[in-house]
């Protein structure tokens, strides 16, 4: 199929927000009230979003997971806040991802960080607290260690994952072009 | 998203990289050449000044600011020699897997409460810790009192380890000499590069200076230097033989010898350590040894951390005007750029799709057809029909013998609509064997065809089948929501061999007829003319350029060529067991 080739779904298998983010009915969410999606975000079939995972002490609601717009999340995929022990204190701290970003299906994320239009492939973990900068890529079936700092353009693989190339400049238009053409193909049946 | 198998591809583009580009000769089309030539529009760089496509081999690089990939750290260029372009800070790679270490204590008095803070605190001594394969850094004694400015103490052992010494020796030894080649060097050619040189690593004016590499390496190894000239020359060419300071082959040796107060057998102990190994990991792996250190080490527990190696960003310049195309911001974790020009701003991007087959009927004519003179166009209704198929039909193999109907969408970057015209290259046919038949054919009903202007209301729209409610108003990007500007047109109102325009993207037809006896994949050559309104007010593609000579009205037409390359797929024969045997055995 060309790229402008409808992605068609089943109506009643997505909820539909106001702000136009399109969420699978299978998908397991926790703790909804501390997740922000951004608008025109996929969250496709048996993803896991802990949003029930909060920082220790706080009540009230709080923003545990902050989604951008124009992202996707791939079928299974775990999104799930990073958690350490800081001065005998173990918490979980709240997870930040930019517009345009695309996690790949069966991918786990425990990231702290994670810029505008990252790409992450399938099958991959992303180890707690990690920060990824703008428009970096992870290749499909990496492990990106605990703490790691993945710098913009930067394009990373392997197990442990590390730098493979540095895109080209234009990546940043070509990613909002690509994430905007998806979401405009991803219709109903 | 079960029905995403999405399988177009997009089209390479050829950079002619400084040669004329020839409308009548295609560029190779045949791996390993064309996928030197070839590139993802998306890669290519674009010079204004010059009208012409640039690739990462043609523009010349430079060092636009160092940094720190691990901590961020732009690093000033006065500092990054003598940091041995690595991080001063306090980034360390592990030795083993070269995954960051971090600095964590030692485990506090275990009668310390779990969940006391001087529990998860710790205490001195420090070490460095990889979180991903558990090595640490007292494995090789190396701990710290300080959690902080480890770079500068381990720095200070580094400094004094034989072989940075010996290395530094021989730099020393060297640079003098170098220095006289360079004053001595021809580098009229590239007068400015060269005025760049001083801080930059300007690719064509370091090739230029390959040549008299070996000479250097001549007489850096003491082969006669009187043969190579006369005295006059001798003295630039000329270099004091050199004394080492540490014994060769010995290096390491002496290290150790040197820790432990006393001379040791390095290969006795090497040979020793052998004998004992249970595991093939205790020996370091050879890229360990090569590219993580200075010194060399044969066992796997001698490796020492790595202090993080520096990444650059690079600004890149025209290799015919010197114009910068690139020019990085200095902020590490920035992605924007001061200067950016890029080729899928002024070039259409073009998108290839194999069409699933039509019918059964076609699919029998097409084989029926064989040649390319008998071939058929595939039934008009089968056209608009397509473009809803999905599933994995376009995975399949070409088969020998047959017809497919390919499609070519063309994306139009500009603010002012274009006309394209394409023309695709016979093949030649394959290993470059004369006179063989070509081992395809490619025809296009459509000459030359229009794109319209990119306008960026058109990112949101959604008309792709008339039956939307409009749910779509509250666009967050301020798109208005209002009616589309371009009503799907039908069928054949498009002209000959135009499947469908629709906004900025016109999308073509393209048949193309495998020959009989092809096998393996199949690639075309195509040249893409666009043609647009150079008006003084254009803003893309040029508004620097000064109007055309002798013209300067509005309807000054103005007309850019480029090869590109399309990846058709790969021709495999059907399987038929008692054909191929009776082949094998006549050509044998
Ligand atoms: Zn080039
Ligand atoms: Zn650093
Ligand atoms: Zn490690
Ligand atoms: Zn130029």
């Amino acid at each position: 199929m060309s790229s402008s080739t409808p992605i068609r779904y089943s109506k009643s298998d997505y909820i539909e927000t106001d702000t136009g983010n399109k969420v699978a009915k299978s998908c397991h969410i926790k703790g909804p009230s501390n997740i922000v999606l951004g608008g025109k975000t996929i969250i496709q079939p048996g993803v896991m979003i802990r949003g029930d995972l909060r920082r220790a002490g706080g009540s009230g609601p709080a923003v545990v997971i902050a989604v951008g717009k124009y992202c996707v999340m791939g079928e299974n995929s775990v999104i799930r806040p990073p958690c350490k022990t800081y001065k005998g204190v173990f918490s979980y701290y709240p997870m930040k991802i930019g517009d345009y970003v695309s996690i790949g299906s069966n991918s786990i994320v425990e990231a702290a960080s994670i810029g505008n239009g990252v790409e992450i492939g399938k099958n991959c973990i992303i180890g707690p607290l990690t920060i990824i900068k703008d428009n970096a890529r992870i290749a499909d079936n990496s492990i990106v260690g605990p703490g790691t700092i993945i710098p913009s353009l930067g394009e990373w693989g392997g197990s442990p994952a590390r730098p493979t190339v540095t895109l080209p400049e234009s990546t940043p238009e070509l990613i909002e072009a690509k994430a905007k053409a998806y979401y405009a193909r991803f219709q109903p049946e | 998203m079960a029905n995403s198998t999405a399988s177009s591809s997009q089209v390479l583009v050829h950079c002619p990289c400084l040669n004329a580009l020839s409308i009548s000769r295609p560029p190779p089309s045949e791996p390993p050449l064309s996928t030197y030539k070839h590139h993802d529009l998306s890669s290519l760089l674009f010079c204004e000044e010059c009208d012409a496509i640039r690739c990462d081999t043609c523009v010349s690089c430079e060092i636009a600011c160092f940094y720190c990939p691990n901590c961020l750290f732009e690093v000033p260029s006065a500092s990054v020699r003598g940091e041995k372009n690595r991080c001063a800070r306090n980034c360390f790679q592990c030795p083993q897997c070269t995954h960051t270490l971090s600095v964590v204590a030692s485990d506090p008095d275990p009668s310390t409460p779990l969940s006391s803070a001087a529990a998860s605190a710790g205490q001195p001594p420090y070490y460095l810790s990889c979180s991903y394969c558990r090595w640490d850094s007292k494995e090789v004694g190396i701990v710290f009192e300080k959690p902080t400015g480890l770079a500068l103490q381990l720095q200070k052992s580094e400094e004094a380890a034989p072989e940075i010494v010996e290395f530094d020796h021989v730099k020393d030894h060297l640079e003098p000499f170098l220095r006289r080649g360079q004053a001595h060097a021809p580098h009229a050619t590239t007068s400015a590069a060269t005025s760049a040189a001083s801080a930059s690593l300007s690719s064509s004016s370091f090739l230029k200076d390959m040549p008299g590499l070996g000479q250097r390496y001549g007489s850096l190894f003491g082969l006669s230097s009187r043969a190579r000239g006369g005295e006059a020359q001798g003295a630039r060419d000329e270099l004091e033989k050199y004394e080492a300071l540490f014994p060769a082959g010995g290096l390491a040796a002496s290290a150790k010898g040197k820790e432990k107060g006393k001379d040791v057998d390095l290969d006795a102990e090497h040979v020793r350590a052998m004998r004992e190994m249970r595991e093939m990991e205790d020996v370091a792996s050879l890229d360990k040894r090569w590219t993580s250190s200075w010194k060399q080490p044969l066992l796997a527990n001698d490796l020492k951390p790595l202090r993080t190696p520096l990444q650059a960003k690079r600004s890149k310049r025209c290799p015919e005007c010197k114009h910068i195309l690139i020019k990085p911001e200095q902020k590490a974790s920035s992605i924007r750029f001061k200067i950016k020009l890029v080729a899928s701003n002024y070039l259409p991007s073009i998108e290839l799709y194999r069409r699933p087959p039509a019918t059964i009927g076609s699919r029998l004519s097409a084989i029926a057809a064989g040649t390319a003179s008998g071939m058929r166009r595939t039934p008009r209704t089968a056209i608009g029909r397509s473009m809803n198929d999905a599933g994995g039909v376009e995975e399949e193999p070409l088969r020998p013998g047959r017809t497919y109907t390919f499609e070519l969408s063309f994306t139009n970057p500009l603010y002012e609509p274009i006309s394209v015209r394409t023309q695709v290259a016979r093949p030649i046919a394959q290993g470059g064997v004369e006179g063989a038949p070509a081992p395809f054919a490619v025809s296009s009903p459509t000459m030359s065809f229009p794109i319209s202007a990119y306008a960026e209301e058109w990112e949101y729209e959604d008309d792709d089948d008339g039956g939307r409610d409009g749910g779509e108003d509250d666009d967050l990007e301020g798109g208005d929501g209002s009616a589309s500007p371009f009503k799907k047109k039908r069928g054949s109102k498009y002209g000959a061999g135009i499947v469908e325009r629709k906004m900025n993207r016109t999308t073509v037809a393209l048949e193309v007829a495998v020959g009989r006896d092809t096998v393996g994949p199949i690639r075309a050559n195509m040249l893409v003319t666009f043609v647009y309104q150079s008006e003084d007010s254009a803003a893309p593609p040029s508004p620097t350029k000064s109007p055309v000579k002798g013209g300067g009205h509005k309807d000054d037409q103005k007309s850019f060529s480029f090869w590109t390359l399309l990846p058709l797929g790969t021709v495999t024969p059907r399987a038929e067991p008692r054909r191929s045997m009776a082949v094998s055995s006549s050509s044998g």
